[in-house]
Formats: structure tokens, sequence, C-alpha cells
């Protein structure tokens, strides 16, 4: 079963995009391509949406449990330690 | 892109004044719509813009198209650096440089976005963005970082 990212951000559009397209080039760079899915959203959609995926990773803050693991995804944005918040990612679903 | 949507050494002492100089330029000069101003504070204040990446602090303030008239990307260096707060974590950011994205069709947003960001880890043109006197210069780099993509509708 191919794992879930949620991809979050303020409005669900616009940073958000930016950090679903640089994920979706680091999972392929890794051969992952093919087990991984994705979803993209509004903070104001997480507590709606979170439960069915496996990691959210949200470039806006948010401090509320959605019982699914929440990764900042800043590194997209600023390219400062994307590598790492990849692994961080790979380490959640077990990749 | 216009010379014209650059702005240095602009005496600012918040981001509210910030938001109230430039929404009102922007709105008198056809940019954006009256409700601009209310709209990128509130969203600021929720969904914070800021960014630190090295040697620099920045803030990319952004609304939703329906505030924009004419698509654009808006250079505003203070004479001081604006209190903002970083993206995600909330924390203080002083920002030296603005760049207000007028993005007038969503389909637009992301390839500005992807191609602005791209140019954040660039720390010569940072560095020149950060320095230049000459308003006119720093439109003529900050087209050719966008060159291809379309802004203006």
């Amino acid at each position: 079963m191919k794992k879930k990212i949620l991809v979050a951000c303020g409005a669900g559009v616009c940073t958000s995009t930016v950090a679903l397209q640089k994920i979706q080039a680091k999972i392929a760079e890794q051969g992952l391509a093919d087990q991984v899915s994705y979803g993209q959203c509004s903070v104001a959609d997480l507590p709606m949406n979170a439960g069915s995926y496996d990691v959210v990773v949200t470039t806006s803050r948010v401090s509320s449990d959605y019982g699914t693991p929440v990764v900042f995804g800043l590194p997209f944005i600023t390219s400062i330690g994307m590598d790492d918040c990849v692994d961080e990612i790979l380490d959640i679903l077990e990749l | 892109m216009d010379a014209s949507l650059v702005f240095l050494d602009t005496p600012l002492n918040s981001r509210e004044e910030l938001f109230e100089t430039m929404g009102s330029w922007l709105c008198e000069h056809g940019y954006v719509k009256d409700s601009y101003q209310k709209a990128v504070l509130e969203r600021e204040i929720q969904y914070p813009t800021g960014l630190r990446i090295p040697g620099h602090e920045l803030a990319i303030p952004h609304t939703e198209c329906e505030h924009i008239r004419q698509g654009g990307l808006v250079f505003v260096r203070p004479k001081a650096p604006l209190d903002f707060q970083e993206m995600c974590s909330g924390e203080p950011v002083q920002a030296e440089m603005v760049f207000l994205l007028l993005v007038k069709n969503k389909q637009d947003q992301m390839p500005l976005l992807m191609t602005l960001m791209e140019h954040f880890n660039d720390q010569s043109l940072m560095d020149r963005l950060a320095r230049e006197e000459r308003p006119e210069t720093i439109a003529r780099l900050l087209d050719s970082c966008l060159k291809g993509e379309s802004l203006c509708h």
C-alpha cells in the first residue's frame, strides 16, 4: 500500500504547492516515487483530512494534534535543511 | 515588471505601516483592490511569511487572488528592518527586504513562488538586492530571475 503525504499551507494553494513539488522531486530521486501518494489542502481543512494520511507536511504554523505526525516544511521553501526534512518524512513513513 | 515596483529606503516602522502605505499606493495605481490592505495583513497575522536565509531575513506577504487587479512583484527595502514572524515557527524575523507577491491567477502563483524561491539560495543575488542603490538595477535583476514566467495580465 502506498504511503500518503498531505501537504498543507494557509490557503492550500501557494507555499504548499512549492513544498509538494520539492517533496515529489526528492522522493523520486530516492527511487520511491511509486510508493508514495500525495494530497494538498489548507490548514483549516487539516482536521478533516489529516486522519487519512501517514504524515502531514505544513508550511504554516499549526498547534493542534491531528493524530497524524506533523513535519514543518519550511526547508522546502528556503532550501535550507531540505535533505534532513526529507529524511524525517521518510523515517515517519518507514521508507 | 516595471521599475516603479521597486521601493528603496522607504521610511516604515512596522509591517502594518508597510501594508497601509504600499496598499494605498498599489490601490491608487490599479494593482490591487481596496480590500487588499486588510486582507494581506490578516493573512500575515494568521499565516506569517517571514523567511531566514543565510545572511538575510525577508518576508513574502501574499493574499488571495480576488484582491488583486494586476499581477506583479513588488520589492520593498525599508529604511530599517521590519518585524515579521517566520513561516511555520512564528519566530521573530527582522525583514530587510519584503517581496509583495501580487498574483491575479492562482495558476501563476506557483511558478512565481517557485522561481523566486529558487533564487533565495543565490547568496550573491540576495546580497546585491540588499545593497543595490539603483531601483532600475534591482528591477532588472528581479526581472531576469522571473524571466519566462507570466506575471502580468
